[in-house]
């Protein structure tokens, strides 16, 4: 007489209880890759916005550690401020007296009505006219600021200052930069850094 | 029974299968976030270790300027032997320039970064020699005035002079200033009638006939001079390239002044903005520097008056005059250096004569009631020009007004007249090398007046620092700074290299010292600076041994003053805390808290803390 064995199939308990667990276990490792995955998609994000933002302001001071200091242009007394700077670096002494080079220009320039671009140009508006985009995530106005309202809504003791403002407090020029961009969620995500600089020429 | 054995099925492994895929997915997702992470890292600290080491470059530069100032090279360590200086290392190659001036080039790293920066420093410019003739309110010049320059360094003025005719000159630049206006052909001896007009309008308004001078220098000016129809033999052979650095200026319209002749005898300038040859270090203003005073060892009681043919004062290095001190007429003084006078006021009756000979040490005359010249009296200098070591004149600025300060009316000067509150007349027959500066500064037509590029560096009466003239940041690898691969301490470990402490950078450390000793004699000290004797009375010039070449570098002319005395009061306190020591109890192995209070209360610390004299610097006058 041959007997079957009884464990030569599952039952169909056994299958869909199986199969319950795999589920639950493959909705679990999705949650948890997912989640994972949107950590290290912020923090990548954010970590590239801080980068972009240090980039940017370390930039522009160190073109301006270099500049002259008695022909700087555009910088204001607070609460006023400025989104431009022109200005000549130093290159030497020669005989003839001090060597200043070419005028070069940082500026803030639209390319929306809410954004735009930070601009380093050589020799503006001329035919020699030299120019590389910074950084392309400027809004037009400083983090937490209301614009043309008249007031120091972020309480930094400058009024309306834009993405990008130019300060200064006698020898010293402060650099203020927010870089906003806007993350996977949708959601706009601004950083803003202010760097004090003192012109060495 | 017939058991029928298990059959093996495929699905062995399965679950094996599926969790290696599952681990494989995770793991590669783990990678590339871990590459983008590392990237982003490496950026962040990339920009971390270049601002860094754009510090420690500014660093090595600052430590390079110290050392200048002291009158070393301003190379530091190298790059085989860096300096250590917090995280990072440094080096800084020197360049001497033919205008006096150093270019420093500092290397910094500091962990993944280099960068680099270049400065030219102008070392120890005086505050008041450097502007040349500088009126601070104004400057008036006479008719046929010529002014020039040259580099007692270098020779005599004689000996520099390149053209005789139709101008006897060196051809070198002089300095002219104010921060107010210039009179061209003022009122000093002179009537012509004068126009003002800002020195912009001066420099662009050109006169009929003008003509390029090769080099691409213009003559500019707001009419067209007319050559002196008979100048006086001394001015007639001058010639004048004269730096102005005020914003407005006076100029006749029909004057003949000569301020920068060429053979046509036209006025011309190089302009204000672009001045070739010399550096334009204080082009924002001027504030009177503190002048610093060299203690007197002797006091002569009420006036002093000298009488006889070229007699001294009796002190071998300094004496202070309570009153005034006089040169009868027809008498003559002769002050040797090293020496320190002080006085009220110095009278010379007519036809007396002041002799000054520094050539072994320099001359420091301090007056408070300013200079009374009567005629035919006389000022010389003995020495030549390029054996001088100085003489300055100091006059204090009234407390109220004062009639101007009057030079003797003759004679041939060498040295520096600091008098900031006196309006000064250079006579015609008084011939000057060096620098003035006054409240309001005349010559009288026909004077010579030139610039002593010399005497810009270096202190005479008053401090001297090192002035950055240009600061650049100069690009390596791809951009501002270049990336290391290396860590260059690891690379400096495994070199087993030691770097040396950044204030030990600096190479050089043999020097040739003139000292003044207790006796008042100069000594000469050669040798290493740390055996430089402590007690000589005064440090009167010093040079070091270039390492670079074996050279000596240029000798440094300290300030020359310890004012009011103050090294010594600081050995007096010394001493005293010394003594204080010397005579406390044995102290023993064990103390208590009452025991310690007692002792610090003994060491009265408040002698330490108490502000040094350098803190507060006041000028001597007033």
């Amino acid at each position: 007489m041959i007997v079957r064995s009884r464990r030569g199939g599952y039952t169909l308990v056994e299958v869909l209880i199986s199969f319950t667990i795999l589920v639950l276990i493959s909705i679990n490792i999705a949650m948890v890759l997912r989640a994972g995955r949107a950590a290290a998609v912020t923090g990548t994000f954010a970590a590239r916005v801080s980068n972009e933002l240090n980039q940017t302001v370390d930039r522009i001071a160190l073109a301006l550690m270099g500049a002259d200091a008695a022909a700087l242009d555009g910088p204001q007394l607070k609460p006023l401020s400025s989104e431009y700077v022109r200005f000549q670096a130093c290159l030497g002494v020669e005989e003839s007296g001090v060597v200043h080079g070419p005028v070069e220009e940082i500026k803030w320039a639209p390319t929306t009505p809410e954004a735009g671009r930070i601009v380093w140009r050589e020799n503006p508006s001329s035919a020699q006219e030299r120019r590389v985009v910074w950084s392309t995530a400027v809004p037009s106005t400083y983090m937490h600021e209301v614009p043309s309202n008249g007031t120091d809504d972020n309480g930094n003791a400058i009024e309306d200052e834009a993405g990008l403002a130019f300060t200064m407090d006698g020898p010293r020029v402060d650099i203020h930069v927010t870089v906003e961009r806007v993350g996977h969620d949708g959601r706009a995500r601004p950083m803003q850094r202010t760097q004090h600089i003192f012109c060495r020429n | 029974m017939q058991v029928v054995p298990r059959p093996h099925t495929r699905r062995r492994g399965a679950a094996l299968l599926l969790s290696l895929i599952a681990v494989l997915a995770v793991g590669a997702i783990s990678a590339t976030l871990r590459r983008v992470q590392t990237t982003i890292d490496g950026d962040q600290r990339f920009s971390i270790d270049r601002r860094a080491a754009l510090y420690v470059a500014e660093a090595g530069i600052a430590e390079a300027t110290l050392a200048i100032s002291q009158g070393k090279s301003g190379a530091m360590a190298s790059e085989e032997i860096p300096a250590a200086f917090g995280e990072g290392f440094f080096w800084v190659e020197a360049q001497d320039r033919p205008d006096r001036s150093i270019e420093l080039r500092c290397t910094a790293q500091v962990r993944t970064a280099e960068f680099v920066l270049r400065s030219i420093i102008v070392p120890n410019m005086n505050p008041i020699t450097s502007r040349g003739f500088f009126g601070i309110e104004g400057v008036e010049i006479g008719q046929g005035t010529l002014i020039d320059g040259f580099d007692s360094s270098n020779g005599t003025y004689d000996t520099q002079v390149t053209a005789t005719a139709p101008h006897r000159t060196t051809g070198l630049a002089g300095r002219l200033g104010t921060l107010g206006q210039i009179n061209l052909d003022g009122s000093s001896g002179a009537s012509a009638e004068s126009t003002t007009f800002t020195w912009g309008e001066w420099i662009a308004e050109t006169p009929t006939g003008e003509e390029s001078k090769p080099g691409g220098e213009l003559q500019k000016g707001p009419s067209r001079a007319p050559r002196p129809q008979e100048p006086s033999p001394e001015a007639s052979t001058g010639s004048t390239v004269t730096e102005v650095s005020s914003t407005t200026a006076t100029a006749s319209t029909s004057g003949s002044t000569l301020i920068h002749a060429d053979v046509e005898g036209f006025v011309l300038s190089s302009g204000d903005a672009v001045v070739k040859g010399v550096i334009d270090l204080h082009p924002l203003g001027f504030i009177p520097p503190p002048v610093l005073r060299p203690r007197t060892v002797a006091t002569l009681n009420g006036d002093h008056m000298v009488t006889g043919a070229e007699v001294g004062l009796g002190f071998e290095s300094s004496v202070e005059v309570a009153g005034d001190l006089v040169v009868s007429s027809g008498a003559s003084l002769r002050l040797n250096g090293p020496f320190v006078l002080s006085a009220e006021a110095l009278r010379l009756e007519a036809g007396a004569q002041l002799l000054f000979d520094d050539s072994a040490g320099p001359i420091h005359v301090f007056l408070a009631d300013g200079i009374q010249s009567g005629p035919d009296s006389a000022m010389n200098s003995l020495a030549p020009e390029q054996g001088s070591q100085g003489t300055s004149l100091f006059v204090a600025p009234p407390e109220g007004t004062r009639e101007h300060a009057t030079l003797p009316a003759q004679g041939r000067f060498h040295g520096m007249l600091y008098a900031p509150g006196d309006r000064v007349v250079v006579p015609a027959d008084l011939r000057w090398l060096g620098a003035i500066t006054a409240r309001w500064l005349e010559t009288e037509p026909g004077a010579r007046l030139s610039f002593d590029a010399a005497l810009a560096t270096g202190g005479q009466g008053a401090a001297a620092t090192p002035r950055i003239a240009s600061w650049q940041i100069v690009p390596v690898g791809d951009g501002l700074a270049r990336r290391l691969a290396i860590d260059p301490r690891t690379t400096l470990r495994l070199q087993g290299i030691t770097p040396v402490p950044s204030p030990t950078a600096a190479p050089e450390t043999e020097c040739e010292v003139i000292l003044l000793d207790d006796s008042g004699e100069p000594t000469i000290f050669t040798g290493h600076v740390d055996d430089l004797p402590s007690g000589s009375e005064r440090l009167m010039r010093m040079r070091w041994v270039d390492t670079r070449n074996g050279t000596l570098r240029p000798w440094l002319r300290p300030t020359g003053a310890d004012f009011d005395g103050n090294v010594d009061a600081y050995r007096e306190k010394f001493d005293q805390i010394r003594e204080s020591l010397s005579a406390a109890q044995p102290v023993p192995h064990h103390l208590d808290e009452a025991v310690l209070q007692a002792l610090s209360r003994e060491l009265e610390m408040e002698i330490l803390l108490k502000k040094t004299a350098m803190m507060d610097a006041k000028p001597v006058v007033k």
